[in-house]
């Protein structure tokens, strides 16, 4: 009898483990489709001009591409840094999938796939193919890199058609490396690949064609200003050695409207996405659809006749077996519904890092006040230091009606540059209102990043034809105006130290 | 009709001209202020252009009227940008709406010089009534009228919901006028 109960105390809770772990196994996760095109006409915002008629890749020839291969991969280091016969180590390693999706069952499971998602390449080159990578570009460049030589923005990954080096993965604009060596997945990227891209084709006289002629900026209905349709090659080339850390060139945008890139901690409760609020984030799909577009397929999207992929006039050319890529695309290629889930997963799970800025809380009383008094706080109020809606860009702007009834809008226009949001591809005609959570570790403000820090927000000196940006500057301009956004330029010095303190703690 | 009654008619008419006559108040200044709770910090405000029509005898304030208007672009917060905002269609859509008015339906006197009235308050294309303290003090052969009261701004299409703006805005109006 004793040994009955024995059995029982040991058996009966292994079973109820078991008929546990057999619930949650077949508990399924619904995960959403990510080319839905119900989904996409919902969640993408239309370019500003109205009468342009907007078309994306049909849902049958988008899902019938292949699914990037989510392999295992490595770290990649600065030549002088890699370990010895570090490559040749890694070129011996069987090709192994990372993850096999079918296998997840909990929250941590899919953030931990997630994760590998986020750093994923999805540009792959020979890994015997010459490399630049060496202290003499990181010092030409400013490009930052780990205290082991690191370089975070890449990984080696092993295929079956042999060791491959790796860059253009969702980490590669969404990590920053701090001054101390610290890295920071999810913050405001500080990759400067465009400068990196820059001293390349300089170096190397690749010819790339002028913006705005290029597809990654051109937009057929706008009319350019004369200064861009003057540019030459060697525009471009200076424009992109021109593009500083926390800003980057994306497609729609180019060289004339690099972007800051946004911080993805708290994202989870961001109803726009992109500085121009182009893409609705409602739910898990939303961004997953964002991850499906910014990799590369947005580039084709059909404003009327125009496709902005080199080569292509119609969607049904978009086939697996046909090549494209762009400088931010890749090889007809598309992440798997698993894969953007996950990588949606580890997103809404990042947590910023402790603010190391330590301030009295009398200061930052004073400063809250401010935050008030000034009026930051309509636009940017507490929990999320945003108040999640869009601005005209330009008080020209004539809101249309469906607007009004379809999107969150706060109805004035503050004036900053209305460029990237009236005449690009990524334009909507509206701003959204950034968060100021996590200013402190920006290098990057306003919506092209002309600005590095809080304090040269609130630069009057900024509103003058004569100022230099302390972000990014275009090449061609020798001084320009940082307009708009004329919030708390005037206050006094201790005042202002009071405000900045108080943003620096958010 | 009688020539009598014709006579009546004319003195009573006389008379009324005459007794509206000098009950006239002519403004001679005014200022009209706000104050509202934004993120728990007082924001004041004021606007300006106001015209009024004083009709008012301190004796007999229930034969009076105080009508007026006032040009709700002139908003003033402290902050440019933000009066701007308070022009537009969220608020006070100045373009569509260019008046607040204010008229008068009943004044009475409570004690001293404490009055109460009666005014019907028409913001953007919505009116409703409100009731409003007064005090009217002479000085200097002048009259200084001065109200406060408080209005919920939601009531007018003055702006949505918001965490963090008070619903309650508070108005000072201080008018002076020559007898």
């Amino acid at each position: 009898m004793k040994k009955i109960k024995y059995a029982l105390a040991i058996l009966l809770p292994g079973a109820a483990l078991l008929i546990l772990l057999a619930i949650t196994s077949s508990k399924k996760i619904d995960i959403p489709k990510t080319w839905d095109m119900e989904e996409i006409k919902r969640f993408h915002l239309h370019p500003p001009n109205r009468n342009v008629k907007v078309k994306y890749v049909p849902e049958d020839i988008y899902y019938n591409l292949k699914e990037f291969v989510l392999y295992k991969n490595y770290p990649l280091y600065v030549k002088e840094y890699e370990p010895e016969n570090y490559q040749d180590s890694l070129a011996s390693l069987a090709p192994e999938i990372a993850v096999d999706f079918s296998k997840l069952v909990t929250e941590e499971d899919w953030i931990k796939a997630g994760k590998l998602v986020f750093n994923m390449p999805a540009s792959l080159t020979p890994a015997n193919t010459p490399l630049f990578l060496d202290s003499a570009f990181i010092n030409l460049t400013g490009l930052e890199m780990l205290p082991d030589g690191e370089y975070p923005y890449g990984r080696y990954v092993q295929t079956p058609e042999g060791l491959m080096r790796g860059i253009l993965s969702c980490a590669s604009c969404h990590t920053k490396v701090t001054e101390d060596g610290e890295l920071i997945e999810g913050g405001q990227g500080d990759f400067i690949f465009d400068r990196q891209f820059g001293f390349i084709v300089e170096r190397f006289s690749i010819p790339i064609p002028p913006d705005p002629d290029g597809s990654v900026v051109f937009a057929p209905w706008v009319d350019y200003d004369e200064r861009f349709k003057k540019w030459t090659s060697k525009d471009q080339k200076l424009a992109l050695k021109a593009i500083p850390p926390g800003v980057m060139v994306r497609q729609g945008g180019g060289v004339i409207s690099p972007i800051a890139i946004p911080s993805l901690f708290g994202i989870k409760d961001i109803k726009y996405m992109d500085r121009t609020g182009l893409m609705k984030h409602e739910n898990i799909g939303d961004l997953m659809r964002y991850a499906a577009f910014n990799q590369g397929l947005d580039m084709f999207n059909k404003y009327d006749d125009y496709i902005p992929m080199s080569g292509f006039e119609s969607h049904e050319q978009i086939t697996p077996e046909e090549e494209w890529s762009h400088p931010f695309g890749y090889a007809n290629r598309r992440y798997s519904d698993e894969q953007l889930y996950a990588l949606a997963k580890y997103v809404y799970s990042l947590e910023p890092p402790e603010n190391p800025n330590k301030f009295s809380a009398e200061l930052l009383e004073r400063g809250e006040v401010i935050f008030a008094e000034q009026g930051c706080v309509t636009c940017h109020p507490p929990p999320l230091f945003t108040n999640n809606k869009l601005l005209p860009a330009t008080s020209d702007f004539e809101i249309p009606e469906e607007d009004k009834q379809e999107l969150d809008i706060f109805n004035i226009s503050v004036e900053t540059d209305p460029f990237l949001a009236m005449k690009t591809r990524r334009g909507t005609g509206y701003y959204k209102v950034p968060s100021l959570r996590g200013a402190w570790m920006r290098e990057a403000f306003f919506h092209n990043g002309n600005l590095a820090s809080v304090e040269d927000v609130l630069d009057p000196a900024r509103l003058e034809e004569s100022y230099v940006p302390t972000g990014f500057k275009p090449h061609d301009l020798e001084t320009m105006a940082v307009k708009g956004h004329p919030f708390g330029l005037e206050l006094n010095k201790e005042d202002k130290s009071a405000l900045v303190a108080y943003i620096k703690s958010l | 009709m009688p020539k009598s009654v014709f006579t009546l008619i004319l003195i009573l008419f006389t008379f009324a001209v005459s007794a509206q006559e000098k009950d006239q108040v002519n403004l001679v200044s005014s200022e009209v202020s706000f104050v509202i709770k934004n993120a728990g910090i007082n924001v004041d405000g004021s606007m300006e252009g106001l015209t009024a029509n004083i009709l008012f005898n301190p004796k007999k304030p229930q034969k009076g009227s105080i009508s007026g208007t006032l040009d709700p672009a002139t908003i003033k917060t402290g902050i440019g940008m933000r009066d701007k905002h308070l022009k537009n269609e969220d608020y006070f859509d100045v373009e569509n709406y260019p008046q607040i008015k204010m008229q008068s339906n009943s004044l009475r006197k409570l004690q001293g010089n404490q009055y109460e009235g009666l005014f019907t308050l028409t913001i953007k294309d919505i009116t409703r009534e409100i009731s409003l303290p007064f005090t009217v003090t002479e000085e200097n052969d002048q009259f200084i009228f001065d109200t406060s009261f408080e209005i919920n701004r939601q009531d007018f299409g003055l702006g949505d919901d918001s965490i963090i703006l008070s619903d309650m805005v508070k108005i000072n109006i201080r008018l002076t006028g020559t007898p």
